[in-house]
């Protein structure tokens, strides 16, 4: 049964496979771009584990922020966690001592493959969680990895930074294909814009991130009734 | 020194905030099904809370 379960596990986690190999890559070569070694690449991989956040930490990292800009980027960045977790707390119910792995290892991806609770037939529920939560944290760490040592041979790591910009261009193009509500994204769009033009480029993210979060409150009972 | 703790707490407040709802949503509320009376206070597969 454990076999099997690893291996439902397994097919279930390939298509986040080349997304994080690749994502990883990028992240690990933006990483020894800003004079950071493999270690530090295998390290955020498994203690972060979080794209964007790991993203944006390259930058927190190079300009050397405050502990104070840090936790208040990381509390922006990662918020959405928070609603990962709540949705999955029926889920994860009885999951014993792989419970707190996988809780940890709830990313946005791991969260896709598992949010609607169904299990392949035949495998464990406990141990195919764990397993796809394992699998694709396997794939992050070995793609930052990847990256990092491709970093150090590659002659110039100039444009791989856009790779961020990328991933959150095609998460937003996503977004406003799937969803008839297009609403939250222009706010997040006008905000940004606005805080741009308000705090300049180096210090308009916390305040856009807030505004957002305000407006989005403000908005709340319009949406649920759309909803 | 300094980017171990700037990479300390990345990693910190992201495992909180993970974890916090589980923390928070811990603590069972009460049900109310009759049958919870034959399966309390020890979780069992008999009672329709503990399967749920």
């Amino acid at each position: 049964m454990t076999k099997q379960t690893i291996r439902a596990a397994f097919i279930t986690s390939v298509p986040v496979l080349a997304g994080y190999i690749v994502l990883g890559i990028g992240f690990g070569i933006l990483l020894r771009g800003a004079g950071y070694g493999v270690g530090w690449a295998a390290a955020m991989s498994a203690l972060i584990y979080g794209g964007s956040m790991q993203y944006v930490g390259v930058g927190l990292l190079a300009s050397g922020a405050s502990i104070i800009t840090t936790a208040l980027t990381s509390f922006m960045v990662n918020a959405r966690h928070l609603f990962y977790s709540i949705s999955m707390i029926g889920v994860y119910k009885g999951a014993g001592r792989a419970k707190p792995y996988m809780i940890f290892a709830l990313t946005d991806e791991t969260y896709s493959l598992l949010c609607d609770g169904k299990v392949p037939e035949g495998a464990d529920p406990t141990m195919y969680r764990f397993f796809v939560s394992l699998f694709n944290q396997c794939y992050w760490i070995v793609g930052g990895v990847l990256g990092n040592l491709l970093g150090a041979v590659l002659p110039s790591t100039a444009g791989v930074e856009f790779s961020m910009t990328a991933l959150f261009v095609a998460a937003f193009t996503e977004q406003w294909r799937t969803s008839r509500d297009h609403l939250p994204a222009l706010t997040g769009a006008g905000c940004t814009l606005l805080c741009l033009l308000l705090f300049g480029p180096e210090n308009f993210l916390i305040p856009a991130m807030v505004l957002i979060t305000v407006v989005l409150t403000l908005l709340r009972g319009r949406e649920e009734a759309t909803a | 020194m300094k980017s171990a703790i700037i990479v300390g707490v990345m990693a910190a407040v992201s495992a909180l905030l993970r974890f916090l709802p589980f923390v928070v949503f811990r603590k069972r509320t009460p049900p109310t099904s009759p049958t919870w009376a034959g399966c309390c206070p020890r979780p069992s597969s008999a009672c329709w809370w503990c399967t749920a």
